[in-house]
């Protein structure tokens, strides 16, 4: 029987956050009530001109340097022909013969666990249509997202299934939303569009077979399906001895599977040529390393560090795609002289309590309301015993309402506050007491049981007692029993 | 600048526009406030695919019969800032395409000189308005010599700028990479003073450049080297001819060295011509679809809508310049037309770049002969080679001026210079010095029918 690989590529539309359209000042806010951005450029108004705007080239570099792609100097705009209702001039000013940036790549983790690179082959700037809403027999257009940018990231056919396809999706969408913030990263209004390029072949055959384009799988909860789904189907159909028809085809969530929506005779031609109104975008190199320096660190490198941490991988993924949260965690392991040993409470507390509290998605204000050394403070607090996981919980509650420091907190809070020597010194000696065959041992030589007493001791005292008082003290109990 | 006054202008446009057909809209006299500045009192007309907020803009066009401009033109703002008044909108073949603006879906414009015959095109308005004294200056658009040819054709001046020294907003795009606003005068000296108001850097215009000076620094011809072209000398006719040569003499008299230059590839302007602006304007010619700001033909859907609107009111020269412009951008096309062509517009490029190597300025004729008759328009292709000699400086970007030569047989002819790159001060220095050493602007006057002195 044969066994067959599907071959994906993915065609990724990330709408960008700048103040303006692309080609004209209006605001790019596209929730405003219809129409109300609008100007003669980006409603094709007859002699309006189109000029690029500065902010959405700066961005567009610095995603090419995310996604480890080259940024070309020189780079072309060209239209791109074709009539639609909701493109105000009939043309789509895009980058076609020269794309700002070329072959990048991005890590995915195959489902052998190895790590592979996915070639980016185009990464090019264009403006957004207007938007239409049908009423009845009629359509009404809204031009308010008419002109915004829009950066589009073109895949190789090398991804080979659903999961992949997703994880990819995933990626990018972490890098323009949550660590470059160029994209507001709501799929609900469309701010990342995702379709797929799906075939497939033997298992050893390098052919690319025709393909069908799944159309708007921007969901991460369904792209992985509607891929797999597809890619299911075309195998069968080719067992049962039938072809791959080349078409567009949609997914329906409801059904559970992709749907034809239109076939493809033979190529648009879109009667592609340079965009005379603009002329060639040219940048120094300079430039672009200016832009380098302002790169954030990016989830690959964010994960390789975290491995060092010694924490889950659940952990990781959240700080991964949470890059404030991780940032935190990492802040605060930082800023005390914590052992590597106590980074997992750190962790532990970050993901259990803030994030009880505080919401991941806006995580901006966290550090200045709980300093991460204050958490790191509490982490240490635990580790030596000095609070337990329950009074540490409450604690954390306390310092998060009144922004102290957990140290001071414990200080002058009764409820924390610490046994006396006395009190400290009766514990010691009822454990040890407790303990004849354990004695008997440690006297003989066994000195690395005085962390056994120690811990027993720290637990009879609920943590109230100074671990190292109460190191002294069983030492001192043992020390008397030798007599 | 000398001005004729609203009043006298006013009165030009009620005895003549009936019967030449130059304006489509005229602004009534007592909207016609003068401004304060340096252009005071000038008054403006504006051809009909350049936007003045309020006013129609039909392009010449019944698909956009009803259209009123949302905004106005960066030329025009700069200018009605300096002071001047827009009288009116100027007829010209639709979507500027067309040599005699008898593409015009608003009626020919005849030529002030011999209504019989054709003013040039396709700012055919703009010329007859100039010459006839309907207003002080005009704006035209010059693809492939639109504002040159019909200023030769009215025995007035025409001008076009160096790419980019005017900014293009405003203007309906015909050909984007070729179409530069031009100025219609009947002194050199007022495009001067026009340019140095309009010229310049514009933030709507990503194609436009600092202003070159505009200075005057006068014009001594023994320092001058004047190009003539072999090859352009072969194809004027015998209307032209004795002007050319009276031009030269004149010139060499004054000391002026003329040069010798061949351009072998003269006979492939034209098509490199046809090609690159056919292009450009089916792209740019899409947007009117019938569905916002024009005239809408009912259908059931949109592509219904949209072929019918455009099947319905754009004109045939309109629809071959779109057919030819869609098909040589073809897939199966674009490597042997349009990319060959710009090809070949870089080798003219280079041509006209080493010619300025050796010369300061190229004499050539505006045109092969004096104005047409409307009835005798010849057919579409003779029609295309009458921008032999305006084209290149359209393929290269270069500043060129079409000036006054005298007449033969009671029609203006028209002889053209071009500078190189920015050098437009040169170019209006040149005009200038002609004016008063070769043509005798009083007989050019006289000829005009609808002249009023």
């Amino acid at each position: 029987m044969t066994r067959y690989e599907a071959v994906i590529g993915l065609e990724i539309h990330v709408q960008i956050k700048t103040d303006t359209k692309a080609f004209c000042r209006c605001n790019g806010d596209y929730n405003a009530p219809p129409n109300r951005h609008i100007c003669p450029v980006c409603t094709g108004a007859p002699g309006a001109l189109p000029v690029l705007s500065d902010e959405f080239v700066r961005r567009a570099v610095l995603f090419c340097l995310a996604l480890g792609a080259r940024v070309n100097l020189v780079s072309t705009f060209d239209r791109k022909n074709y009539f639609y209702p909701d493109m105000p001039k009939n043309y789509q000013i895009t980058q076609f013969f020269t794309p700002i940036g070329s072959e990048g790549r991005l890590l995915v983790t195959g489902a052998d666990g190895v790590e592979r690179a996915i070639g980016i082959e185009r990464i090019h700037m264009e403006e957004d249509t207007a938007r239409s809403a049908h009423m009845g027999e009629r359509t009404l257009l809204n031009f308010n997202r008419a002109g915004l940018p829009l950066i589009e990231v073109v895949s190789h056919p090398d991804l080979r299934s659903g999961e992949e396809a997703a994880q990819y999706f995933k990626k990018i969408y972490d890098i323009a939303v949550k660590y470059l913030g160029i994209c507001r990263g709501n799929m609900e209004e469309g701010n990342l569009r995702c379709d797929a390029n799906i075939s497939i072949r033997p298992v050893g055959s390098t052919a690319l077979n025709t393909k069908t384009e799944v159309k708007n799988v921007n969901s991460f909860a369904f792209i992985a399906k509607a891929i797999d789904h597809e890619i299911e189907r075309q195998i069968a159909l080719v067992e049962a001895g039938g072809a791959v028809e080349s078409e567009t085809r949609l997914w329906n969530p409801k059904l559970k599977r992709t749907e034809t929506m239109r076939k493809k005779s033979g190529r648009n031609d879109y009667r592609y040529f340079n965009e005379p109104d603009l002329g060639p975008l040219r940048i120094t190199a300079e430039f672009v390393e200016e832009l380098r320096k302002t790169l954030p660190e990016l989830p690959d490198a964010k994960r390789r560090r975290l491995k060092a941490y010694g924490i889950n991988n659940e952990q990781t993924d959240l700080f991964v795609g949470y890059p404030e949260v991780g940032d935190y965690f990492i802040n605060a392991t930082a800023s005390n002289t914590l052992q590597p040993s106590e980074y997992p409470i750190v962790s532990s507390l970050v993901t259990g309590e803030i994030l009880k509290y505080e919401d991941k998605e806006h995580f901006e204000t966290v550090p200045q309301r709980i300093p991460p050394q204050h958490t790191a403070s509490l982490a240490h607090l635990i580790h030596t015993g000095r609070v337990t996981w329950p009074q540490a919980k409450e604690l954390f509650a306390m310092m998060r309402e009144t922004g102290s420091d957990p140290e001071e907190i414990v200080k002058n809070d009764p409820r924390f506050t610490a046994i006396g020597d006395d009190e400290t010194a009766a514990i010691a000696a009822a454990v040890v007491a407790d303990h004849p065959a354990e004695t008997e041992k440690y006297l003989g030589g066994r000195e690395n049981l005085l962390g056994f007493f120690v811990g027993q001791a720290m637990k009879r005292a609920k943590g109230k007692a100074d671990p190292a008082k109460m190191s002294e003290m069983v030492k001192k109990e043992l020390t008397n029993r030798k007599k | 600048m000398e001005t004729l006054g609203v009043k006298e202008i006013c009165g030009n446009i009620a005895a003549h526009n009936g019967a030449l057909n130059a304006y489509l809209q005229v602004v009534p006299e007592e909207r016609l406030k003068p401004g304060a500045g340096p252009l005071a009192g000038v008054c403006l007309g504006v051809k009909d695919n350049i936007a003045v907020a309020g006013l129609q803009l039909t392009c010449g066009s019944k698909l956009l019969e009803r259209y009123v401009a949302p905004y106005t033109a960066t030329v025009v703002e700069r200018l009605l800032a300096a002071g001047a008044t827009v009288t009116g909108k100027l007829n010209l073949d639709e979507f500027a395409m067309g040599s005699a603006t008898t593409y015009s879906a608003y009626g020919d414009t005849k030529n002030p000189w011999d209504e019989d015959r054709t003013p040039g095109g396709s700012s055919g308005g703009s010329a007859a308005a100039v010459a006839a004294k309907m207003c002080d200056v005009a704006l035209g658009s010059d693809t492939g010599g639109s504002v040159r040819q019909p200023a030769a054709y009215c025995g007035i001046y025409g001008y076009k700028p160096t790419y980019g020294a005017l900014s293009r907003y405003g203007l309906t795009a015909f050909a984007s990479s070729l179409d530069q606003i031009g100025i219609f005068a009947r002194r050199p000296g007022h495009i001067r003073e026009l340019m140095r108001i309009a010229a310049g850097r514009d933030d709507h215009d990503a194609t436009s450049i600092e202003a070159p000076s505009f200075a005057t620094r006068g014009f001594s011809p023994s320092e001058m080297k004047i190009g003539v072209i072999a090859e352009y000398e072969k194809k004027m006719g015998p209307a032209v001819r004795p002007a050319y040569d009276r031009c030269i003499e004149t010139l060499k008299k004054a000391g002026a060295t003329i040069v010798p230059l061949s351009f072998p590839e003269y006979d492939t302007v034209i098509s490199v011509y046809q090609v690159v602006a056919t292009a450009e304007a089916s792209a740019n010619l899409a947007r009117f679809d019938g569905i916002r700001y024009t005239a809408r033909a009912e259908g059931c859907s949109f592509r219904e809508t949209t072929a019918a609107s455009r099947g319905r009111w754009f004109g045939p020269e309109v629809k071959r310049r779109i057919l030819l412009g869609t098909w040589v951008l073809s897939r199966a096309y674009y490597d042997s037309y349009y990319l060959r062509a710009a090809k070949v517009r870089t080798v003219i490029l280079d041509r006209w770049k080493e010619f300025f190597g050796k010369v300061d300025l190229v004499l050539t004729p505006a045109t092969a002969g004096t104005a047409f008759k409307r009835a005798e328009q010849p057919d579409t292709f003779a029609l295309y080679l009458e921008d032999l000699f305006t084209i290149p400086a359209n393929l290269t970007g270069m500043p060129a001026i079409a000036f006054p030569a005298g007449t033969h047989d009671r029609l203006p002819v028209g002889l053209q210079l071009t500078a190189d790159l920015s050098r437009d001060a040169l170019l209006i220095d040149a005009a200038g010095w002609l004016e008063k050493n070769f043509m005798d602007f009083a007989t050019i006057e006289r000829g005009c029918r609808h002249d009023t002195i």
